[in-house]
């Protein structure tokens, strides 16, 4: 296997990261316009997709970014107001960036022509056309407002390898912007915007120099600011950002980074004050003889202001907590790895547990006790290896549930519906793999759940609903399972129409007796439709039953409860990991079958238990429990001495018996697929390759459980 | 373009700031916000219908505060949905909070 380590498929990766972070951060600004942090989150994420770019040449891409990037920067001090349009615009420029990141260097008419129109769109946001850069200019001192800290370019290929390089260092700027600055076309916000793009910023801007009414002239600048930077791009590149500034500008390292610095602690108040220049050594020393708080003596003495004060205590708080940062940073050990890499090394545990079974099934049978002992010895450490190995390829289903707000706001702009999407238990962790199988069986089940369920607003309304529909993704742990549900509050299934057409379709013959649960199941058959006018949305029904038989692929199952006029509510069941199952193995007639440790309830001798009515039915502690012979079902003979046991399996709580001539032990493999021609075997879900080289069936459970109670039916 | 309105009702007077907050427009700011003021013991300041936000005109309202402290007078701000948009601005610049002026008892 190669595994690529090519710098731009690397940034290709990254860029594909931030490009979600954009698409979450724009679809929680509708809800939340006027919420600063998701601005900046997507400002940077467009920032660092730009400067990434860069390094590749990929001079569209950049363009394009850098084009959006200006708006948000607009969108960030304040000067454009966010509304549902550029909202819109913004997501379709993100889908551009996915296109134009995949098309590189190459060329595309259509993307070529769509960019300049998405570009002329952006840029009609903006002043004049304007694209960012500036200059400005200076005078005294006082009022500190509210200091604001900003995080900097953040993660991405190219901030991250800068880091590499060079460490952060933290650069105090004190900006005295001239009289002049504003008659002379200077904005001191685009340098304050330039340097949040170096790194993360503390700003204090300054606003008691500004004058009386009467007095001011208006058109005159009197704010200023004293500004903390923190940065590796080095001091060149603060001192650039005020390269032609008119007014006084002063900018000093106040903090170097060092990375064996691990003193978390920085300057007394007293000693930025006079490092400042705003205050002199000897009123100091005068002042620290007081037993008062010394920024109270200070201010009494008349020596500094209490905004001096104040900002003086914004810079420590601020050194402290990066250094803080810093240390905590240089600690971590987080590094990177390919899911490929991943895949291989829990394929490889997998192999080494089935060997490790195969070995001390070999030492049982012959006897060994040396090699058995050491085997036992061997089963504690292959577990933790198992263990650790499965848990580097969990991800939390939050990868899978954050990339459906997308679809439903898309999907409710399409259909004239109103959908609030509910996400709950996005922390649960799955195999991701599982994760990935999973995205296509739930995108279906949710256009299905908008176009199909859920009413119009103006529905909902006469059915007495609130005119918005209610969207729930939940997952949750049950054992070695991962539960995920799909509820919604739309019309539920039509039971009578579902059965109709069932009937009409020669799925099932009009006399049979259903349950309205069994009737609702019917949904899943190949071809079935009850939908009144097809979509381009959800189709015709077609897929339901691909849905389930994918699910089903993946070990789980899947099942629908469904209330007329209430609503509907999916629920998958999954397995955690896909890479290895630990079960009970078992003989019927003269093959080995393997059940799922994780639906095993218990182990009972038939003959103990079995009811003598002759129904298929187990007396198991004192509830009527039915059970399914499997030597019948594979029509297997049974052993000589006709008995055999019984295995106690639940599923949703609901119990079953299933009768095999015998249990031999616990075995932990990894399973196989049976392949195309078995791979619609009854009962069956894979393969595994004993010891001794024998093979033995996974049993489906699931399916098993259902036949056994269809049966006792 | 900025237009400018001024009225009074219940015994305050009513600056509204309707349009640009724009450096070009600071004369006319500084001037309407003065006019406002002279024999007034509250003045309130709309600016529910400002459309562009400027370092300049934000400056402008630092400045009436100023003179409200130095007169006595009692200022209030009124910027209904433009509210979020001019904290921002004062957040981004690092900026105190644009706040109001009690009016003075001694006046």
């Amino acid at each position: 296997m190669s595994l690529s380590t090519d710098p731009l498929e690397t940034f290709r990766e990254e860029a594909k990261e931030l490009l979600v972070t954009l698409e979450e951060s724009l679809m929680a600004l509708e809800e939340e316009p006027q919420d600063h942090e998701l601005i900046d989150t997507a400002f940077r994420a467009l920032h660092t997709i730009k400067g990434s770019g860069n390094m590749f040449d990929l001079d569209r891409l950049v363009a394009f970014a850098h084009t959006v990037e200006t708006v948000f920067a607009a969108l960030r001090d304040g000067s454009l107001e966010l509304d549902r349009r550029l909202t819109d615009l913004s997501l379709t420029a993100k889908d551009h960036l996915a296109d134009l990141l995949a098309l590189g260097d190459g060329s595309d008419p259509e993307i070529e022509q769509r960019d300049r129109e998405l570009s002329s769109r952006f840029t009609a946001y903006l002043p004049e056309g304007g694209a960012a850069s500036a200059e400005s200019g200076g005078s005294a001192e006082a009022d500190v407002g509210e200091a604001t800290a900003h995080d900097g370019p953040g993660a991405g290929v190219a901030d991250d390898e800068l880091k590499d390089e060079a460490k952060d260092s933290t650069y105090r700027v004190i900006l005295k912007p001239s009289l002049e600055t504003f008659r002379i076309g200077g904005n001191p916000l685009l340098l304050i915007s330039e340097l949040q793009e170096l790194g993360q910023t503390l700003v204090m801007g300054f606003v008691a120099d500004v004058p009386p009414l009467s007095e001011i002239d208006p058109e005159g600048c009197y704010l200023h600011w004293d500004i903390l930077v923190t940065t590796a791009a080095g001091e060149d590149a603060v001192r650039d950002v005020f390269l032609f500034v008119d007014g006084e500008i002063d900018i000093r390292v106040v903090d170097e980074g060092g990375f064996f610095d691990t003193d978390i602690n920085y300057k007394r108040l007293g000693e930025i004050l006079v490092d400042r220049g705003e205050i002199k050594p000897e009123d100091l020393e005068h002042a620290i003889g007081s037993k008062d708080y010394l920024g109270d003596v200070l201010i009494r003495s008349g020596y500094v202001t209490q905004e001096q004060v104040q900002s003086a205590l914004s810079e420590q708080n601020y050194v402290r907590k990066m250094r803080e940062t810093r240390r905590q940073t240089e600690s971590s050990s987080t590094i990177k790895v390919q899911t490929e890499k991943l895949d291989e090394l829990v394929n490889l545990v997998g192999e080494f547990v089935s060997l490790h079974a195969n070995i001390a099934m070999l030492a049982e049978q012959k006897g060994d006790q040396d090699v058995r002992s050491a085997a036992e010895q061997m089963e504690g450490l292959i577990r933790q290896v198992r263990d650790l190995s499965i848990d580097l390829h969990m991800v939390p289903v939050d990868l899978l549930f954050s990339g459906f707000r997308r679809l439903v706001r898309d999907l409710c702009a399409d259909l004239g519906k109103d959908v609030h999407l509910e996400l709950e238990g996005t922390e649960t962790e799955l195999d991701k793999n599982v994760v990935d199988a999973l995205k296509d069986p739930l995108l279906h089940l949710i256009r299905n759940s908008i176009d199909h369920g859920i009413e119009t607003p103006e529905e909902r309304s006469a059915a007495g609903k609130e005119r918005a529909g209610r969207l729930k993704l939940s997952a949750y742990y049950a054992g070695a399972h991962v539960v995920i549900e799909i509820d919604d509050d739309g019309a539920g299934l039509n039971a009578e129409r579902i059965r109709a057409k069932a009937v009409d379709r020669g799925l099932i013959s009009a006399e049979l007796e259903l349950s309205e649960s069994e009737i609702q199941g019917l949904i899943f058959e190949p071809g079935f439709s009850t939908a009144e006018n097809a979509t381009n949305v959800s189709g015709r029904g077609v897929g339901m039953d691909v849905v389930k038989r994918n699910i089903e692929n993946l070990g789980g199952s899947i099942r629908v409860r469904s209330q007329q006029g209430v609503g509907t509510n999916m629920k998958i069941r999954i397995p955690l990991t896909l890479a290895i199952v630990e079960g009970l193995l078992a003989r019927i007639g003269d093959g080995m079958y393997l059940i799922n440790l994780a639906y095993i309830v218990e182990c009972l001798e038939l003959a103990d238990v079995v009811d003598d009515s002759g129904d298929q039915i187990i007396d198991f502690r004192g509830e009527i429990v039915p059970y399914l012979d499997l030597r019948r079902f594979f029509r297997l003979e049974a052993s000589e001495n006709g008995g055999g046991q019984v295995v106690v399996v639940a599923i949703d709580d609901r119990k079953v018996g299933l009768v095999v001539d015998g249990i031999l032990d616990k075995y932990q493999s990894v399973i196989k697929s049976l392949g195309k021609v078995y791979e619609r075997a009854q009962g069956v879900s894979g393969a595994i390759i004993l010891g001794d080289g024998r093979p033995a069936l996974m049993l489906d459970v699931d399916r098993l459980a259902r036949v056994t109670r269809e049966e006792l039916r | 373009m900025l237009e400018t309105e001024t009225t009074s009702a219940n015994g305050e007077n009513v600056v509204a700031l309707r349009g640009e907050l724009s450096l070009a427009e600071t004369k006319a700011i500084r001037d309407a916000l003065l006019a406002g003021m002279d024999g007034a013991r509250t003045v309130r300041v709309d600016l529910r219908e400002v459309t562009t936000l400027e370092l300049p005109g934000l400056q402008l309202l630092y400045a009436a505060r100023a003179e409200a402290l130095k007169r006595g007078v009692g200022l209030l701000f009124d910027a209904g949905d433009n509210q979020a948009r001019l904290e921002r601005m004062c957040e981004f610049a690092g900026l105190a909070a644009i706040s109001d002026v009690a009016p003075s008892d001694q006046e």
